[in-house]
């Protein structure tokens, strides 16, 4: 028979042991999602005194009228800046999160709509949409209260309005929830990876199933594959999990449902590159504490650096270097491409799958090669 | 050449520069049950493992039915099942599914395998939890689900390691009768490694006691221990201020193998035991030293242990009464 008829033998003994452990599994799927995406994602939601800088053109009534408007809430502290090149340096400083620029003439402007400049730090992703939120609802009091009152509007068609255009000053506009899901997907892939193939390799070998299996007439690669079979089903449940939560609470995709078909290919690919580096520790390590130790302060690093929580771009460059030959972050970066993005440009995504690629491969090889040396 | 079910021929295993089994040459008839007795550390395991291809032998050559573990290595493990130190049966599943789970991973055909449940849990007087997790089952069930478990593919060899570890007397005696009946019924022979005196007397048809790698001596128990005196072993018990002076006066009348061990002094009896025995306790008594026992017992395993190594197996056996507890040691390495 084959080793892939072997490798599913062993695989729906790997189901069975899950499907009476169910509980717990789909607890510990659901969990790291939740606990991730409700509490850090919202997190931003009770932020407070914001500092923002105002690059006032207008000095106007209405101008001071706005201002105090977008103060009231409490939300947004207001620096006053006089001209827009100091006010984003400070921005780039990190001394403000948002620039707004507002133009001469404002709310005086007989051509009804206006418009106002806004720069936002999209490194703090969370505090973007609260200000975002909060300029928007701004404008929309100052054109009930300031704007229709203060304008005769007989000759006009509609009612003048106060828009506003955000520019990101990393390029990215990201909700920090959209930022945030397909960190936590992937999260979820690599703690996968260590606790579910790997960690049960290594009890399989302290309990003597191992040993069982290898007098079997059965390749030990099938061994292998089935613990991988398992780490991708769990990776892909909890993926699936965190998708769901992620959108019930609100988040988009950019990519729609054809990405997320591309999407599960990287948490796939994920899961069994990461997998298989588990399963190499495994084979390595004889107790279950020199295992989670090791384990975890392979990973942890791996995590920070990926860009999981906060966009690597904002990194140092050592660390960026760092985080550029950290495979997860191909991983989270396409994930979150798909999500923010979408599918263009390609060039980014392929690159990401080739590594991504690349990089399960060689941990692949080496998890067979290491395997294979390894006795008991 | 004879045609064993297991031979082993010049085995040498080396980790590093530590000798773990040391040119052991081991000759196994169809049929028999064989034990392989040795203390912790002894290199029981070291051979299975080589034995059943998991391990790779330094040097020397062994043969399962004929076929070459090395060289024929799948056709060998087809002839052989393990039960491994370690009881192996998944907790999670039933008792069924574990058998089912290495009926699929010996190849074999689903009618086939479907049968052989039936026998073999009936064998192992499971029948009636044979849709009960495994991991509800009393340690002695659990451990005859994972000696039928070894059965599946019909093997002519059954190899155990340490079967006995953890169990109670009961449990131990049931296990016992179940190997028995599978070398009587279904003509397996039988290879076990134990740490116990009196399973390897009890069971075996014939033992090899290992040391350090090494045979130190091999026959039949009762062979063996007509090794260290075809005469009873004469066992006094004394209180333990007289103990020290006991010792001297015996060793002062008979020089050979006296041995001290708690309250008792213990010797083989030459001649006319009895005459032995009145003659002794008068010469204590004159001297003072009230007996507060005594006894006979015919020769044990561990007399001639004792008698081969200058340490009693038991002492050494008793430290670790689960040889688990000595594998996460050596894990920990
Ligand atoms: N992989 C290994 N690397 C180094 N030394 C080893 C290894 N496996 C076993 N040993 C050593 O070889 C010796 C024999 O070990 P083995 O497990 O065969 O003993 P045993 O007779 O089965 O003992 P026990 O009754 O404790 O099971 C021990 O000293 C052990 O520490
Ligand atoms: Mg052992």
């Amino acid at each position: 028979m084959s080793i892939l008829g072997d490798a599913l033998t062993l695989y729906a003994r790997e189901f069975l042991i899950f499907k009476k452990n169910i509980n717990v599994s789909v607890a510990r799927s659901v969990m790291f999602p939740l606990v991730f995406i409700l509490l850090l994602g919202n997190i931003g939601n009770t932020s407070k005194n914001l500092p923002v800088a105002i690059v006032n053109y207008d000095n106007g009534i209405n101008s001071i009228k706005f201002i105090n408007l977008l103060e009231a809430a409490n939300i947004v502290r207001v620096l006053s800046v006089t001209n827009q090149q100091s006010a984003l340096n400070m921005l780039y400083m990190g001394q403000v999160t948002m620039v707004i620029v507002i133009p001469p003439h404002f709310g005086t402007n007989n051509q009804g709509s206006q418009t106002l400049t806004t720069y936002l730090d999209s490194s703090v992703p969370f505090s973007t949409t609260i200000l975002v939120n909060q300029v928007e609802q701004t404008a929309k009091q100052f054109d009930a209260q300031v704007l229709s009152k203060g304008i005769n509007s007989a000759n006009m068609q509609q009612s003048p309005t106060t828009s506003f255009n955000v520019n990101y000053t990393y390029g990215t506009a990201s909700d920090y929830k959209d930022f945030l899901i397909a960190g936590v997907m992937l999260s979820v892939v690599i703690f996968g990876a260590l606790w579910s193939g790997g960690f049960t390799m290594l009890t399989d070998r302290q309990l003597g199933n191992l040993k069982t299996f290898l007098v079997t007439p059965i390749h030990r690669f099938s061994i292998l594959l089935s613990k991988l079979g398992m780490g991708v089903t769990q990776s892909t449940m909890a993926g699936i999990f965190a998708l769901v939560i992620g959108i019930l609470d609100g988040g988009h995709m950019a990519c729609g449902l054809y990405g997320v078909a591309l999407i599960f290919m990287f948490i796939v690919l994920a899961s069994i590159g990461f997998g298989a580096l588990a399963i190499i520790l495994a084979t390595r390590t004889s107790k279950i504490e020199t295992y989670s130790i090791t384990g975890t302060m392979i990973m942890m690093p791996m995590w920070f650096l990926s860009g999981a929580f906060s966009p690597t771009n904002t990194f140092p460059p050592w660390l960026q270097f760092l985080s550029a030959i950290d495979p997860l972050t191909y991983a989270v970066d396409g994930v979150r491409y798909l999500f923010l993005k979408g599918f263009i440009p390609t060039s980014v995504l392929i690159t990401d799958v080739v590594v991504l690629i690349i990089f399960s491969v060689i941990s692949l090889i080496a998890s067979v090669l290491l395997f294979k040396n390894t006795i008991e | 050449m004879k045609d064993y079910a297991i031979e082993i021929t010049k085995l040498v295993k080396k980790f590093g520069d530590f000798v773990a089994v040391n040119k052991l040459d081991i000759a196994i008839e169809r049929g028999e049950i064989f034990g392989l007795l040795g203390p912790n550390g002894s290199g029981k395991t070291t051979t299975i493992n080589m034995l059943l291809g998991l391990l790779e032998p330094t040097s020397g050559t062994i043969h399962l039915d004929g076929m070459n573990v090395v060289e024929d290595s799948s056709e060998a493990k087809g002839k052989v099942g393990l039960v491994t130190q370690e009881t192996v049966v998944e907790g999670e599943l039933t008792a069924t599914e574990n058998l089912r789970l290495f009926g699929r991973l010996y190849h074999l055909p689903d009618d086939v395998i479907n049968k052989r449940i039936g026998e073999l849990l009936e064998l192992a007087g499971l029948e009636k939890f044979k849709d009960n997790y495994a991991g509800t089952f009393s340690g002695g069930m659990q451990r005859r689900l994972s000696v039928v478990k070894a059965l599946i593919h019909n093997p002519k060899i059954l190899v155990l390691d340490e079967p006995t570890v953890g169990l109670d007397v009961q449990n131990r005696s049931n296990l016992w009768e179940l190997l028995r009946k599978i070398n009587r019924e279904r003509g397996v022979t039988i290879l076990l490694t134990t740490q116990y005196l009196e399973e390897a007397d009890q069971l075996c048809n014939r033992i090899s006691i290992i040391n350090n790698g090494k045979v130190v001596a091999s026959g039949t128990p009762s062979q063996l221990k007509q090794q260290v005196s075809k005469h009873q072993i004469i066992e006094i018990a004394v209180e333990k201020k007289f103990l020290v002076k006991t010792e001297e006066i015996i060793k002062s009348l008979y020089k050979e193998n006296v041995r001290v061990t708690g309250d008792k002094v213990y010797f083989p009896a030459t001649g006319d035991s009895l005459e032995m025995l009145n003659s002794l306790v008068k010469k204590l008594s004159k001297s003072g030293i009230e007996v507060v026992s005594i006894g006979m017992h015919q020769p044990t395993l561990d007399d001639v242990f004792l008698k081969l190594t200058g340490t009693s197996l038991r002492d050494s056996a008793s430290n670790t009464d689960n040889g688990q507890g000595k594998d996460v040691l050596k894990m920990m390495k």
